[in-house]
């Protein structure tokens, strides 16, 4: 293959290289989506859908050696992370629906990492 | 709440790596731990996107904060290391 320039942010030298064809169809969320049950029924739901995205990072972990099975094992930690299940909480006794409540969450953690330079 | 002041060891800061590396030893004290940049709001310590959105370079100065000093003491040897290195 020749030479290619590829642009965007760099992550994780030397684990590959390629571009990126496709992201999957975005998912949007709404303020306006149904709200659900209550606060705790809902925390139950998130932590069992965080927890699938966490166990299934952690299974393709498995699959791979050296730093590409640390990316994949500390996404999985971010999905599980303490301060993500904190914030749906926020978000949810502030009255969002559940589903926006998680998207909220991320955004914020999203918004102070952009700021501090990506 | 006992505290100890270090300075980042790590190239990358206290970012990507060397963060989940910290998280995790955070996590397996079981101990509660919180870690403030500069004079700034103490954060969870074992929540690794709290303290990637800390934004401690290398170099910079943490404080630890928790009730127990062995797991202070050890922590904070592991900030101060360079946590990409291995």
């Amino acid at each position: 293959m020749g030479e290619q320039v590829i642009r965007g942010l760099g992550v994780s030298p030397g684990v590959v290289c390629a571009p990126w064809l496709r992201f999957g169809s975005q998912l949007a969320t709404s303020a306006q989506d149904p709200v659900g049950g209550s606060v705790e029924d809902e925390m139950v739901r998130v932590k069992a859908a965080l927890g699938g995205v966490a166990d299934e990072m952690q299974a393709r972990a498995g699959r791979v050696t050296g730093v590409a099975a640390e990316i994949l094992s500390m996404s999985a930690t971010m999905a599980r992370d303490p301060g993500i299940v904190a914030a749906t909480e926020k978000q949810l006794t502030d009255g969002m629906p559940t589903a926006h409540a998680v998207h909220l969450a991320f955004e914020g953690v999203c918004a102070k990492l952009e700021a501090l330079g990506g | 709440m006992t505290t100890r002041t270090v300075v980042v060891g790590s190239q990358v800061g206290l970012h990507a790596r060397p963060a989940a590396k910290f998280t995790q030893a955070v996590q397996a004290t079981g101990v509660p731990v919180r870690i403030s940049l500069g004079a700034g709001e103490p954060v969870d310590a074992g929540s690794v996107l709290a303290v990637m959105t800390l934004g401690a370079g290398h170099g910079a100065e943490v404080t630890l904060h928790a009730d127990d000093d062995a797991v202070l003491d050890s922590l904070a040897a592991l900030v101060a290391s360079d946590l990409d290195a291995a």
